[in-house]
């Protein structure tokens, strides 16, 4: 899809939405219920026929630092999703028990989803905030510092995947916007008493073209596209003038951005087999319908974020123009 | 909410009735393990029966049986030899050169590992050929001697003088075709011992945008192509139809940033790249489209009948499989890259090197585990086996971030091959042009670091180089830990008196009062670890000059080409030495002693 084509979708589900009047909606909430904190105990027998994980064992033996790598391989094994944060192992005679926390952000319609997520975001922001704005304003702060990691890797990863170099390029320009995004929801969350903290990341992973796709698709297909449509809707009604005006100008951003992934699906969908387009199409199916659970989003009117009944409509229209039907990314 | 879905990969019986208290990890990093990454540490025998691999960490040598799975050697040399490089000769002996213990071991029964026979060679061997035809030898160290020996044993037949760091020697009928490490040129000798060629891979073109994420956001323009020069020839190999495959680096020649991500060039990824080159004897040779899938790409090789290559990068821990044809795509400029289906990891941390059997197996060597991966073919869904090899696990988190490619797909070895430097001078849009230095010989007494002494100690250097300017992300608490103690067991290159008269003479010289060289250039290290203004283009701290005469060109810009400019022109006069009354002969035996120290 064309970034003239999806301005003008965006638009048209954002204007069939916007509400004739915004009084009487009450501020509150938090952003909490986006982020869900889930812990797994992995019990490992020591596997003499399992070198890779055999390896990780005797490395998280001799230093707890690299333990983490064993939690991560232990969570990836498994058919549970997130991103690790915490990881704690012990030994005992012929098991190896491996606590894993680790946590899952959700795409509910309300919440944050400025920017791309890179793969390895480790740890939760801590939330320093006296207003559900601030805490909204520094989590998306948060999450355009975290987008910044996720575009250089991008634009590394397309190079190395034999991407064309506009591609490449387009993941570069996306670095210097997310930059700028960061410092404006840095300086508008501390206007709402909020101080957003650094991401952290862990140190890249090689990935496979498919573990690309697949994160392009669910980050960029869908999140960055819907965030672009949640950034014009907010450009329109949030009562904060400097926060419309902010969106306003991230909000052609994001556009830019959803294009640029749905490009990078145009171009990368061609070169997987079959089976993995039906598991890149599952993925973003998924996040697709997450966002429809707008009903734990509390509305932020001072920060143009519709209540429920509204959402659902933003949702519901989205949906039906962008990713309805099992239609792929870029049809 | 997501589901919640509970999972152990093995759920483990409550059978043991005795309590029993649970084991911690370690909160240390073990001490420092393993020497830097070079490739190229394994063969496989002509009649395809077995492995031989030289393991450098544990300076060892084992020998693998292919069909078994056994390990029917295991060789244990004297501490700090590294094994490195080793070749088979008409009589099935394995001829291995060791990089710090200065010989050439010979293996005469691989099967066995009895009856080692030593024969010193030079300071630091590298690279080893034989030929069939003369029954030879012939050693290429970083020195630049080239030295030849009968295989059957005895010693030196010969020995030549030529450039400094050589690398790998590949015999190509009657003349020896060596290869330099940081330059990547490629020296023919002929069979009387003459340079009678020089070559170097081929210039070619890149975007030169460095990225750097600080600034406004306009629209990017079309960014300038630029050249991106050959540097650091990892390996190279001979083909079964006489030409030569080169694994080396680029270095891109666009200005560096040292902001965040200011190591980034215009094709997404750093200012390093990988790259392939095929030397043709007699010919140019031809850069052909980048297919290796990551930084450092430190081995390469090639099935009997050319129908796969298989390379390695140590900074992506991935194996690249390619066909022959990656090698007749040429290279277009810009940021096309080759074709090459198939990356892999098997997930048993850094590959070193990589094999062909004669049936087509392809091994590949994890130093870490120790461990031998032997996968049928190169197709997909070929078996893959994994065999364990003799020694403890090797860790070392500092060597692990040393040789991980950042964000940028570049490593801190990317710059600093072997711990030691690429020879290279670099644009800095902010300072200038700096000559990367050197990290080898004692980096910890080192500190204030970089040309500038800009940095205070190495922790400052890993967040501001490593994490900002390479986009290199968190650096575990281990890694820092481990990082400088690694760095600093990596001894400055040792060097040989060529005129061991002439060197005392310049010794006597350099510690006279009269050229006041100590004054600075003081103590064990040769620096005091101050800045000083010496008329070189600014204020520098005084560089250590253990292994000087390995790492031209000198001064911060790399100005001067060779010690003896670096008493001309750009030298600074006597500003930084009273040199300028020394004769022509004194002024030799001063450059014949930092050739040596």
């Amino acid at each position: 899809m064309q970034l003239r084509q999806l301005r003008r979708i965006l638009q048209e589900v954002v204007l069939a939405g916007l509400p004739v009047s915004m009084a009487g909606c009450v501020e509150g909430g938090s952003s909490d219920e986006c982020v869900e904190i889930a812990r797994h105990t992995f019990e490992l027998e020591t596997p003499a026929a399992d070198p890779p994980l055999q390896f990780q064992i005797d490395r998280c033996r001799v230093d707890v630092d690299a333990c983490n790598a064993l939690c991560a391989m232990a969570l990836s094994r498994s058919d549970l999703n997130g991103s690790l944060t915490e990881c704690e192992v012990e030994f005992r005679p012929g098991v190896v028990s491996a606590k894993v926390t680790y946590e899952i952000l959700h795409n509910y319609a309300g919440c944050p989803v400025e920017g791309r997520r890179p793969h390895g975001l480790t740890r939760l922001p801590p939330r320093h905030a006296t207003t559900a704005a601030g805490a909204w304003l520094a989590e998306a702060a948060w999450l355009e510092a975290a987008s910044v990691h996720a575009f250089v890797r991008l634009a590394h990863e397309l190079a190395q995947h034999g991407a064309p170099r506009a591609l490449s390029r387009g993941a570069l320009a996306a670095v210097r916007d997310e930059i700028r995004h960061t410092a404006i929801m840095t300086r508008l969350a501390a206007r709402h008493g909020a101080t957003p903290s650094a991401p952290e990341v862990a140190a890249p992973v090689v990935r496979s073209l498919e573990a690309l796709v697949i994160e392009n698709a669910v980050e960029g297909c869908v999140r960055e596209t819907w965030g672009a449509a949640l950034a014009l809707w907010q450009s329109h009604t949030a009562r904060d003038a400097e926060v419309r005006a902010a969106f306003r100008t991230i909000a052609q951003d994001e556009l830019r951005h959803a294009a640029l992934a749905w490009a990078i699906d145009r171009w990368a969908t061609p070169r997987l087999d079959r089976a993995a387009l039906a598991r890149v199409a599952t993925a973003r199916d998924v996040a697709a319908a997450a966002l429809f659970d707008a009903g734990d989003a509390p509305a932020l009117p001072v920060l143009g974020i519709p209540d429920a009944s509204d959402l659902r409509g933003l949702v519901a229209r989205a949906h039906a123009s962008l990713w309805q039907g099992g239609r792929s990314c870029h049809a | 909410m997501s589901r919640m879905i509970l999972l152990a990969l093995v759920v483990v019986g409550c059978g043991n009735s005795e309590p029993v208290e649970p084991e911690h990890p370690s909160a240390d990093p073990p001490p420092s393990w393993g020497v830097p990454l070079t490739g190229g540490t394994m063969l496989v025998t002509r009649d395809g029966r077995r492995a031989v691999i030289s393991d450098p960490d544990r300076d060892r040598i084992a020998t693998v049986d292919l069909a078994s799975g056994q390990v029917v050697a295991d060789i244990a040399l004297t501490a700090g030899d590294e094994p490195g490089r080793l070749v088979e000769d008409g009589a099935g002996r394995i001829h291995v050169a060791l990089r710090r213990g200065g010989a050439l071991v010979t293996v005469p029964d691989p099967a066995s590992g009895q009856g080692l026979v030593r024969r010193p060679v030079c300071s630091e061997p590298r690279g080893v050929a034989y030929d069939p035809v003369t029954d030879q030898l012939h050693v290429a160290c970083t020195g630049g001697e080239l030295v030849s020996f009968a295989a059957s044993g005895g010693d030196a037949t010969r020995r030549l003088q030529l450039d400094r760091d050589l690398r790998d020697v590949v015999v190509s009928g009657t003349d020896l075709i060596v290869t330099r490490f940081r330059t990547a040129e490629v020296l023919t000798i002929d069979a009387h011992g003459a340079v009678v060629d020089r070559a170097a891979p081929p210039i070619v073109k890149r975007p030169g945008t460095s990225v750097g994420f600080d600034g406004p956001s306009p629209p990017l323009p079309q960014p300038p192509l630029v050249d991106a020069v050959p540097a650091v020839a990892w390996r190279t190999i001979a083909l079964p139809d006489g030409r030569m495959l080169m694994t080396h680096q680029r270095q891109i020649k666009s200005p560096l940033g040292m902001m965040q991500g200011g190591y980034g060039g215009g094709c997404g990824t750093g200012l390093v790249e990988s790259a392939i080159t095929v030397v043709q004897p007699g010919s140019a040779p031809v850069a052909v489209a980048p297919f290796v899938n990551g930084a450092l790409p430190i081995d390469i090789a090639v099935t009997r009948s050319m129908d796969a290559i298989a390379a390695i990068s140590a900074g992506s821990k991935l194996v690249t499989i390619a066909y022959p044809t990656a090698l007749s795509a040429l290279d277009t400029d810009g940021c096309s890259r080759g074709d090459s289906p198939i990356a892999f990891s098997d997930e048993l941390g850094t590959p070193s090197s990589v094999a062909f059997a004669s049936s087509g197996a392809l091994l590949v060597y994890y130093p870490e585990v120790p461990a031998l991966v032997v996968r049928s073919s190169v197709a997909p869904g070929a078996t893959a086996t994994t065999i364990m090899l003799p020694g403890e696990l090797g860790y070392d988190s500092g060597r692990a971030l040393f040789h991980t490619q950042t964000n940028l797909g570049i490593a801190c070895a990317s710059c600093h091959p072997e711990g030691r430097d690429d020879g290279l001078v670099w644009d800095f849009a902010e300072i200038g042009l700096r000559r990367t230095q050197s990290l080898a010989g004692h980096i910890l007494r080192r500190a204030p670091y970089h040309w500038g002494a800009d940095m205070a100690d190495l922790d400052q250097l890993m967040d501001d180089v490593f994490s900002n300017r390479m986009a290199g992300g968190l650096i575990s608490r281990s890694a820092r830990r481990s990082l400088g103690p690694w760095l600093d067991r990596i001894p400055a290159p040792v060097a040989t008196p060529i005129d061991p008269a002439a060197s005392a003479r310049g010794k006597q010289l350099f510690e006279s009062a009269e050229l006041a060289c100590t004054t600075c250039h003081a103590g064990e290290l040769l620096t005091n670890n101050q800045r000083f203004d010496v008329s070189t283009g600014g204020t520098f701290k005084v560089p250590s000059l253990l292994g000087v005469g390995a790492r031209a060109p000198y001064l911060h810009d790399g100005c001067a080409a060779t010690l003896a400019d670096r008493f001309g022109p750009c030298g600074g006069g006597d500003l930084h030495g009273h040199t300028s009354a020394l004769t022509a002969p004194q002024l030799a035996d001063l450059i014949a002693y930092l050739e040596a120290i």
